[in-house]
């Protein structure tokens, strides 16, 4: 018997939040905590929470799991449930919708910011953009990111200022973008996160790489920006791109 | 100003506040201080120079630092988190907690540097 405790809020309803107390029956196998809030919702059909694939790929299912934020569907209770106790609260930073759900505009907002799809001005080929092997291998750890955001709501700047600070989530797509041999606009971009928030707000603290659910590095790519940017090699980048951007 | 520059910028003023703690550092622990030591050392060129430099780059360092505080700390947002009330009197805290630290930075400048050079 593990003690849960679910975060609950119906704006409705509630004046304020509350944490509501759940004794939950384990089964003889270990569970994920989706199956356990699957299994209490069958109880309380109120329970409210985002969840589809339920295998770490849609990103749907991102909560604070006893103080760290992760994906429901991937996560083992055995792993999480200190002492027999659980607490489930919604992602930090963001406004409450109800219970576990929250309100993920802002968090958009940035991702959309930063542009996140290939731009190239050259005229295309008659197949597709080429890229040579290594130039294939700098996007690795870069265009796995399932915008399930337990980065950038785990990240004390982007709680301070989502609408200035692009966060690590979207910081990492914006790189993944400015690495890409087939992308030319690298000038542009680096010039857009060049303000004193967008990017330098980052100051390495490196929660965004201890919750990442796949493994990503998003502190790693926001230090390339930096280097970028403080190196001044967007003008560098700038030649490439004028260039015919990409290589075959 | 650029992301950039304000780094560089709280980047070298840090290395030269560092240098100078280490010279003047230097300078107490191997000499016997006395006041005619003392007074040749602080009443030198260099001295003076160097001090007037680091206070500069005291009160940028410090300037970027608290910007950056306050910037984070004093926001709508995050006193939000507190209470609407006190969010929505955010700004103006910001603007009186800079208004306070550079009125301090001028007025440390100012008596540092009358004491520097004309005391």
């Amino acid at each position: 018997m593990i003690e849960v405790n679910i975060y609950r809020y119906n704006p409705e309803t509630d004046k304020f939040p509350y944490m509501q107390k759940f004794n939950f029956e384990m089964p003889d196998r270990d569970i994920m905590v989706l199956e356990l809030l699957n299994t209490l919702k069958e109880s309380d059909p109120t329970i409210s929470y985002r969840r589809s694939c339920r295998e770490g790929v849609c990103g749907s299912d991102g909560m604070s799991i006893n103080g760290k934020n992760g994906l429901a569907c991937i996560t083992p209770v055995s792993e999480v449930a200190k002492g027999n106790k659980l607490e489930l609260r919604p992602l930090p930073g963001l406004p409450v919708v109800r219970d576990l759900v929250v309100d993920m505009t802002e968090f958009y907002a940035q991702y959309e910011k930063i542009k996140p799809f290939l731009q190239n001005d050259t005229p295309p080929p008659n197949q597709e953009r080429l890229q040579s092997p290594s130039d294939r291998d700098k996007l690795d750890g870069l265009y796995e990111c399932i915008l399930c955001a337990c980065c950038s709501t785990s990240c004390p700047s982007f709680w301070w200022n989502p609408d200035k600070f692009v966060g690590p989530a979207a910081l990492l797509q914006a790189y993944r973008f400015i690495a890409d041999t087939r992308d030319t606009r690298t000038e542009e971009r680096l010039e857009s996160l060049s303000d004193p928030f967008s990017v330098y707000r980052c100051h390495g603290i490196m929660n965004c790489v201890s919750v990442c659910p796949k493994g990503l590095n998003p502190n790693k790519a926001i230090g390339e920006i930096k280097s970028m940017l403080l190196t001044n090699k967007r003008h560098e980048a700038e030649i490439i791109a004028s260039d015919g951007g990409g290589s075959s | 100003m650029s992301g950039a520059s304000i780094w560089y910028l709280q980047r070298f003023s840090a290395l030269l506040n560092l240098i100078y703690i280490l010279w003047l550092g230097s300078f107490f622990v191997f000499n016997d201080i006395t006041f005619e030591v003392w007074s040749v050392f602080s009443s030198a060129l260099m001295f003076k120079t160097l001090t007037t430099l680091v206070i500069a780059s005291i009160i940028i360092h410090s300037i970027v630092g608290l910007w950056t505080v306050g910037t984070d700390y004093l926001t709508p947002r995050t006193l939000g988190f507190i209470s609407s009330r006190l969010g929505s009197y955010a700004n103006h805290f910001r603007l009186m907690y800079q208004l306070f630290f550079v009125t301090l930075s001028v007025t440390l400048t100012l008596i540092t540097s009358f004491l520097i050079w004309w005391s």
